[in-house]
């Protein structure tokens, strides 16, 4: 075995859940090389001859190191995990757990990855009704964080702690009150930022909500500078939630006859979060919504903002393909045993998390100290539901099944946070209840969920739209880790038409998350709606 | 009220059905029932012939993820400590206040010192930390005094608030792992254990489990 492997592959005998940067692997092998390397790069008095020489042979090493990292990708030994800013590779063992022996040339090497049992749920696994969500950084990721903003802080500042986090989350950051870095900083600098979030969103492959609430907005037309901006980047893994009651969409008139042409015209979602019915944060990631309870919310607010850079809002996924499942002849009783089992799941793999902080979320203590236990307080952990049709006879119980679950959920979560306590492992574990997004439903069964047209605004209290409404309303109940309500607009409309929708839509329903999509507005002629 | 046994299980039943039977009610915080009896103390002559008999009868029961025998001895024997876990015994017993091992830098060089030192006392309680109102979470366990008696080293563990029907097994469980890693280091065997339970109690909800466990033999 070549000495460089043999130096690899020891670093991934240390961590062997780690996902390992090319240049930590570069360090890890040639550490004494490196740090004259950095040396010589970072003195400012070298002169520019000695510091052209350190790049190149920076990037010797480089070219060396890939060279023996790209064999053992070959070889089924590592994976490349992912890509981050400029293209740097990060590497992982290629192995789920269990025990790894490379054996070359008389040199062996035993890696072993810790065990997290999933064999409660693997056969469900195996039939496609149960996945993971990100299964490779399932046991050292964060779903979802959410970082507070404000106006004292810089939003070049703030860019960079939401770049820190990116390496140790999985899905989505959530930027809270982002209104008050637009209005704090010049619309060309905001624009940069915007461009410079767009690649590395797409880069790291996560998702950012921008959180705007409509009550800290003081100057409209910076805002609409924003808006125009985002418009114009038309960013694909970023945003934008408006926070609001009814009332202020009539009160920011002005910014909405901006919004609703711009983002009709460009086809771009149109979120709005109404407080009145859901007052914590809602962040839209690539598995789907997530949030707080109300309680948690108001706790943080009055306990832990502002000493720390915001919160955990959510720690490991698990998705159950409804349609499969009852489509196989599940019983209740069956479901019920189900989300028994991924709770159990759940647990260990919050159990094994926890034990490796120190390791795989360091960043997030460093960010926090000293109050890094007040961060990660309220993380939750996520079963989402795909695809469940409540016109299907065998699936119309489900409101009242998943209210009646999700009270067994909370009460197995309480005493399994009494046990660990009572045990000397206090840690807050908590699951909640939310849906799938279509933009991670590859694998999954084809949807079918219901559909309502609308043909005008008369059409809303029209008596199956409304009941379909009002189910979707009891299901956001249920749905504790947030929901959302998405209706595709059609045809030709004003911007006060669609306030009056949108503020009819808020009064009357308690809908937390409600969606407008421009997508299919170039359809027929007619206001077409349809709920998901 | 103090019960002197054997085994772990025999103390442990006994103490369960006297909390049962003469308990005072009280309703917590959390608005849950529970039965309670102030300062009851449970002494274990021979520990070592059944100290995880407790841990199986929860485990037994199979209605939750009791923790694993590992985690257990993982969170009194860590040092370091966690920035997730509100609090770790290990880290208050071998680095309290990041400045002191309790166990390694005080209990073992005093008793090989002084084997009939009075003295040797491991404090995990912190009230710098813990003595606030708003602190949400913690310590059970406030302290474990060692005393070494007839050549054998007997532990006394003071408890605060002690759920004694799912609590106590993993704490007489711990407390005895930290027992003889000093009585190992000290060349002697390992005496009695003796918990204190300022406040030894049993939720409402868990009258069933707690009926299965005193029937079992």
């Amino acid at each position: 075995m070549h000495p460089t492997e043999q130096s690899i592959l020891n670093k991934f005998k240390q961590e062997p859940l780690r996902e390992i940067s090319t240049t930590e692997l570069i360090r890890a092998v040639y550490p004494e090389e490196y740090s004259r390397i950095i040396r010589d790069i970072d003195n400012e008095f070298s002169d520019k001859k000695l510091t052209r020489k350190a790049y190149q042979r920076k990037a010797q090493l480089h070219r060396k190191t890939l060279y023996h990292l790209n064999k053992l990708v070959s070889e089924g030994v590592l994976k490349v995990s992912s890509v981050h800013g400029k293209g740097e590779k990060h590497f992982s063992l290629n192995m789920e757990e269990g025990e790894l022996v490379v054996e070359k040339k008389h040199k062996k090497i035993i890696i072993s990855k810790p065990t997290i049992s999933t064999s409660l749920i693997e056969e469900y696994e195996s039939k496609g009704i149960v996945r993971k969500f990100d299964p490779d950084g399932w046991l050292t990721k964060l779903n979802c964080i959410l970082l507070e903003s404000s106006k004292e802080q810089g939003i070049n500042r703030f860019y960079e702690l939401a770049y820190n986090c990116f390496p140790e989350i999985n899905d989505a950051i959530g930027l809270n009150n982002f209104e008050q870095l637009v209005q704090s900083n010049t619309p060309g600098n905001t624009e940069e930022v915007l461009k410079r979030l767009d690649i590395e969103t797409k880069d790291h492959d996560r998702i950012v909500s921008i959180i705007i609430n409509l009550k800290g907005i003081s100057d409209q037309s910076r805002m609409i500078d924003f808006i125009k901006a985002f418009v114009r980047i038309k960013p694909r893994n970023i945003n934008i939630i408006f926070k609001a009651e009814s009332k202020e969409l009539k009160s920011h008139e002005k910014l909405f006859a901006n919004i609703i042409p711009e983002f009709s015209r460009e086809e771009l979602k149109l979120n709005i979060h109404n407080r009145k019915v859901h007052e914590a944060p809602i962040i839209l990631g690539k598995a789907g919504p997530y949030t707080l309870r109300e309680e948690e919310w108001k706790d943080y607010e009055e306990k832990v903002r502002g000493n720390t850079i915001g919160l955990a809002i959510a720690d490991t996924t698990i998705i159950i393909d409804i349609h499969r499942l009852f489509s196989s002849g599940t019983s209740i009783n069956e479901f019920r045993k189900l989300m028994q089992k991924i709770s159990n799941v759940l647990l260990k793999v919050n159990m094994s998390k926890n034990k490796k902080a120190g390791d795989h979320l360091k960043k997030f203590d460093e960010l926090n100290k000293p109050n890094t236990k007040q961060f990660f307080a309220y993380s939750r952990n996520y079963i989402r539901l795909w695809n469940y049709d409540l016109a299907e006879k065998s699936q119309e119980h489900l409101p009242e099944l998943l209210e009646s679950t999700g009270q067994e959920i909370k009460a197995f979560c309480s005493a399994q946070h009494t046990i660990y306590r009572a045990c000397g492992i206090p840690f807050g574990f908590d699951i909640a209840l939310s849906t799938v997004m279509r933009k991670f439903s590859a694998g999954l069964s084809q949807r079918r969920y219901a559909k309502a047209t609308i043909r005008s605004f008369k059409d809303f209290h029209q008596p199956e739209t409304m009941s379909q409404v009002q189910l979707k309303e009891k299901l956001s109940r249920v749905f504790d880790g947030g929901d959302r309500t998405r209706f595709f607009r059609r045809g030709e409309f004003t911007h006060q038409e669609i306030l009056r929708e949108l503020a009819f839509l808020m009064n009357t329903y308690e809908l937390p998350l409600i969606t407008y999509d421009f997508k299919e507005r170039k359809g027929e002629i007619k206001l077409t709606n349809f709920i998901e | 009220m103090h019960i002197i046994k054997n085994s772990a299980m025999e103390a442990w039943k006994e103490s369960l059905r006297v909390i049962s039977e003469e308990g005072r009610k009280v309703i917590d915080r959390d608005k849950r029932l529970s039965k309670e009896v102030l300062n009851m103390s449970l002494t274990i002559t021979e520990p070592c012939s059944d100290i995880l008999a407790p841990i199986e009868a929860m485990k037994s029961l199979k209605k939750w993820a009791y923790p694993e025998l590992d985690e257990l001895e993982d969170v009194f024997f860590k040092k370091e400590s966690s920035f997730i876990y509100y609090y770790t015994y290990g880290s208050r017993i071998f680095s309290y206040a990041d400045a002191k091992n309790q166990v390694d830098g005080f209990i073992i060089p005093l008793l090989n010192k002084d084997p009939e030192s009075r003295r040797a006392v491991v404090m995990i309680y912190d009230p710098l930390v813990d003595s606030g109102a708003d602190v949400k979470e913690t310590p059970g366990l406030i302290s474990i005094f060692f005393k070494i008696i007839e050549s054998r080293l007997s532990a006394t563990t003071v408890i605060r608030s002690n759920d004694m029907f799912i609590g106590w097994p993993a704490n007489v469980y711990q407390v005895y792992l930290l027992q003889k890693y000093v009585a190992g280091k000290l060349g002697l065997e390992a005496g009695s254990i003796t918990t204190i339970s300022h406040s030894a109690h049993i939720f409402q909800e868990y009258d069933e489990d707690v009926k299965a466990v005193m029937a079992k033999k």
